[in-house]
């Protein structure tokens, strides 16, 4: 199999990647250099009604005086999932509509290579690099187990944790290279996607305090990931499954639709 | 018995055939599908507003330069960009070296393609770019696209969004001719390039020909046209009103003279000229618009006192034209006959 276009995808992306690598990995020392001196606060924030917390999207934390309470309230409820999810539609955005934009697309397929291998590919990549900034994130935070800073915390459920936020970029990377290939357009697969991935979060979010919605919940990518706290508890078994098969149906309807339609 | 001597006649019968097929070669004109590089069978691709082309057929062979000739926003684009299955016809085939444009993306392994406007805005060097896109294709020999970069001096060390136009569309021809390809299919392919470079790239064109290649060509520059093509389509408002031999669309274009006389130009000779279509008196000049050669229009006038003839210097614009209104001119002459007789 010719490969040459996954390998480039990647390497154009080498220098990009190695800002938001560094960028990831400071965040969660960040974190982590705070936490001593934020334990106490925290603690504190037990004492609040657990509506409050909900709100803030801080659900089913037995105790947010732990590490585990801790990086799953103030990092993996919000920043992280917006870090990753940013990466990865920008990822499958440019993958199709961006590329036919620059005219570069017409060039890749001048080339005896079908529609269906550039997408493939690009998608590839988009998995790769998704994982790789994970990795940045897990590098970060392990280094807190490492250091002592919170020795309770288990590398298993950290790395599963982790796991599950590359998923979750994965659902909305393939989602954001859905809607480029199905529409060719960039601007408005971002406008979409970026609709969505908000929709998604709030909805997700309300489902929790408003007992009426809670059925709403299965249907936001977001509870397959904030649906458990990996951190604490481990993975629900099947969550990642779903979030896999957003991802895969999100492809293939985007290699359909991008086969049969016109270039830009 | 019988039944054996009868299968016997039938193979003589079959081997008769082919031999008389071998035998008679096709009438020059005829083309056989092993010569066709290209062709198109009623291609047509009309957007929602109308718009597009319409019933396009022509086919491009073996050993030619073929000229799509138009005005911006004929159709030449598109036609190209349907032949290569980047935009996919409402009607009609397009079949690329025997095989069908959209049964398989391996229709365009020996395809070679510039685009119209190449837009080329990444960081990497030409070089780097052209070695990524050799990778694609597979099987490029690349001291031979290193050949190419000196011969039309590409610069590739530079990266691509720092290039001016010109020298991008330098890389694109490389892109374009580096794996040898049977068929060219250039939108455009000297815009931006300076006239010695342009003067390479026609060379390179008259090489792919000599080897048996074809190149299908748009361009709205008659001289380009006029220099490289062995054979013109036409394409006006998204339909092929015409595919014609550089020597009749020679023939046919239209030149524009302006003769300055001593005393009283002869008007009436000068109309009676064979291709002569239209003149328009001013004093002591005549504005002429004349087709095919002007043997007979000099030997109307040489027994004058003529005291300067201008050619409206490269009316090319109107040349094109006589195309595109051709019908008009038709009966612009036939009316002319007519008051004449």
């Amino acid at each position: 199999m010719n490969t040459a276009l996954f390998r480039r995808c990647v390497n154009d992306r080498r220098r990009s990647m190695l800002w938001w690598g560094a960028g990831v990995l400071l965040l969660s020392l960040t974190y982590m250099l705070i936490y001593p001196s934020i334990k106490e606060v925290f603690a504190e924030l037990d004492e609040f009604p657990v509506e409050i917390l909900e709100a803030f999207g801080l659900q089913g934390i037995s105790d947010l005086g732990t590490p585990e309470g801790y990086l799953t309230a103030e990092l993996f409820s919000f920043t992280a999932p917006i870090v990753v999810i940013v990466f990865a539609v920008a990822l499958g955005v440019s993958s199709i509509a961006g590329s036919e934009r620059s005219g570069e697309m017409e060039l890749l397929l001048a080339n005896p290579i079908s529609r269906a291998t550039v997408l493939t590919q690009r998608f590839a990549a988009m998995l790769v690099l998704t994982l790789l900034l994970g990795a940045a994130m897990w590098i970060g935070l392990a280094a807190g187990i490492v250091l002592d800073v919170w020795p309770e915390v288990s590398h298993w459920n950290l790395a599963e944790q982790v796991f599950a936020l590359v998923l979750l970029g994965w659902a909305f990377g393939a989602i954001g290279l859905f809607a480029s290939a199905a529409s060719g357009n960039s601007g408005m697969s971002y406008a979409v996607v970026g609709a969505l991935a908000v929709a998604s979060f709030v909805l997700n979010s309300f489902t929790q305090i408003v007992e009426e919605l809670d059925p709403l919940k299965w249907i936001t990518p977001f509870q397959y990931y904030s649906g458990s706290t990996p951190l604490a508890d481990g993975l629900t078994w099947w969550h990642p499954l779903v979030s896999l098969g957003i991802a895969a149906a999100s492809y293939t309807a985007g290699r359909y639709a991008f086969e049969r339609r016109d270039l830009k | 018995m019988a039944a054996r001597r009868r299968v016997r006649s039938g193979i003589q019968q079959f081997v008769n055939m082919a031999a008389r097929s071998k035998l008679h070669s096709p009438a020059p004109g005829q083309v056989t599908s092993t010569e066709v590089a290209l062709e198109t069978v009623a291609l047509s691709k009309v957007y929602p507003n109308g718009r597009g082309i319409r019933d396009i057929s022509f086919s491009v062979r073996r050993g030619e330069v073929f000229g799509m000739l138009g005005p911006n926003g004929a159709g030449k684009t598109t036609t190209i960009r349907t032949v290569l299955d980047f935009i996919r016809p409402t009607g009609g085939s397009a079949t690329l070296l025997g095989v069908d444009a959209q049964s398989t993306p391996l229709a365009r392994a020996r395809v070679g393609f510039l685009p119209g406007d190449l837009a080329l805005s990444e960081r990497a060097t030409g070089r780097d770019w052209l070695r990524f896109q050799a990778d694609l294709r597979e099987g490029v020999d690349w001291t031979y696209a290193e050949r190419l970069m000196e011969e039309i001096e590409a610069d590739v060390d530079e990266p691509l969004r720092n290039l001016s136009s010109g020298n991008r569309q330098k890389i694109g021809i490389v892109n374009a001719l580096m794996h040898r390809p049977e068929l060219l299919v250039l939108d455009e392919p000297t815009s931006g390039l300076d006239p010695l470079i342009r003067r390479r790239v026609y060379e390179l064109l008259s090489g792919v020909r000599a080897r048996g290649g074809a190149v299908l060509l748009s361009s709205h520059v008659l001289p380009e046209v006029e220099r490289i093509c062995d054979r013109v389509g036409i394409i006006r408002r998204g339909e092929l009103v015409a595919v014609e031999t550089m020597a009749t669309l020679k023939s046919r274009a239209v030149r524009r003279l302006e003769i300055g006389f001593r005393g009283r130009p002869p008007v009436e000779a000068i109309e009676k000229a064979q291709g002569v279509m239209s003149v328009e008196l001013d004093n002591s000049v005549v504005r002429i618009a004349v087709t095919g050669e002007l043997s007979e229009l000099l030997r109307a006038i040489a027994p004058y006192e003529v005291t300067d003839i201008t050619t409206g210097a490269q009316a090319l614009e109107d040349q094109f034209m006589s195309y595109y209104d051709g019908h008009e001119d038709d009966d612009k002459r036939q009316g002319r006959e007519r008051t004449r007789s």
